[in-house]
């Protein structure tokens, strides 16, 4: 139980009804039987949070870490993708898949051979 | 010793719990065996049931911020370095998802009307059940002292820590404990002498 031991004189409190109440208020505290098995349920059903998975190797938490941050680049590359997308299309009416995404479009490059031998 | 061994020793006997230190138990989930995690919950769920009552109430929401605590705990044990307890960091964690959880209802409420216009204290105790009565008079005038004093009342009378103790777990000078423990007394029997009497509101 709690220790009292370092109890600072000024603040004896007497053994009122208060203090009394208040004691006896938190000793009849209590959360619904069967608490930890409760707790742990919902532990064992987020194996995720796991802290020994978390207590990893600096190896396998360098690599949790590069995915945590691919994903949020994940997530700014596909905005900026739309956005271009959507910048493309309103400034041109109609633009090809491939140019949407940046692929290049073979009916318009150049071949060597097109250049040196001219129809 | 085997993993098998270990499973046993940390299966849900309670008492088998009891003779191993926090540190042991901290270390033994640590290494996978998450049923020694049932060994802490048991050991502090009482003093964090009293936490989170004495800031709440008896409501709903306390199994709820209890089993949060714990987990949260749970989640955090890879950076429990052990420069405090475990019993101060699950202090710490149910004071903090109380506060929230008031700063919850304030704004939920604020809409509406006052929560402490809300709470009326028993217009006069039952002699037949006094202990009873009691803790709902209790609980009724802690409610209604603002949530900076309640933590130290909740910590110092209600659970029973030391000062030293409740300045530790709340992060605040021993002094700040004193000062608002004397202030929160004044309140309490404020609100108290008219049921408990004079003399025993003291």
């Amino acid at each position: 139980m709690p220790n009292n031991s370092h109890e600072h004189p000024e603040e004896k409190m007497p053994q009122s009804r208060i203090a009394t109440a208040l004691r006896e208020y938190g000793n009849k505290a209590a959360f619904a039987p069967m608490f930890a098995d409760r707790v742990q349920r919902r532990i064992n059903a987020a194996p995720a949070n796991n802290p020994a998975m978390q207590a990893l190797t600096p190896l396998d938490a360098l690599a949790q870490e590069l995915v945590w941050m691919f994903r949020r680049v994940a997530i700014v590359g596909t905005s900026l993708v739309v956005l271009l997308a959507g910048y493309n299309l309103y400034t041109n009416d109609d633009v090809s898949f491939d140019a949407v995404f940046g692929l290049p479009n073979e009916a318009h490059s150049l071949s060597v051979e097109s250049v040196l031998m001219p129809d | 010793m085997s993993n098998f061994q270990r499973q046993q020793l940390f299966s849900t006997s309670k008492h088998l719990h009891d003779h191993i230190s926090d540190n042991d138990l901290v270390a033994a989930v640590l290494r996978g065996e998450t049923q020694a995690f049932a060994g802490i919950v048991r050991r502090y769920e009482r003093p964090i049931a009293a936490t989170i009552t004495g800031m709440l109430g008896r409501t709903e929401e306390v199994e709820e911020i209890g089993q949060q605590v714990f987990i949260r705990f749970y989640e955090a044990l890879p950076n429990f370095r052990g420069d405090a307890s475990v019993k101060t960091y699950l202090t710490r964690i149910a004071i903090n998802l109380s506060l929230n959880e008031l700063k919850r209802r304030k704004r939920r409420f604020s809409l509406f009307r006052s929560v402490d216009d809300a709470l009326e204290l028993p217009s006069e105790a039952d002699d037949h059940a006094e202990s009873s009565a009691d803790r709902e008079l209790i609980e009724q005038a802690l409610k209604r002292i603002p949530a900076g004093m309640r933590e130290v009342v909740v910590l110092r009378l209600v659970n029973g820590y030391s000062t030293e103790e409740t300045a530790t777990m709340l992060n605040i000078p021993e002094g700040t404990v004193l000062s608002r423990l004397s202030l929160a007394r004044k309140q309490l029997q404020t609100l108290l002498k008219p049921f408990f009497g004079e003399e025993y509101a003291k």
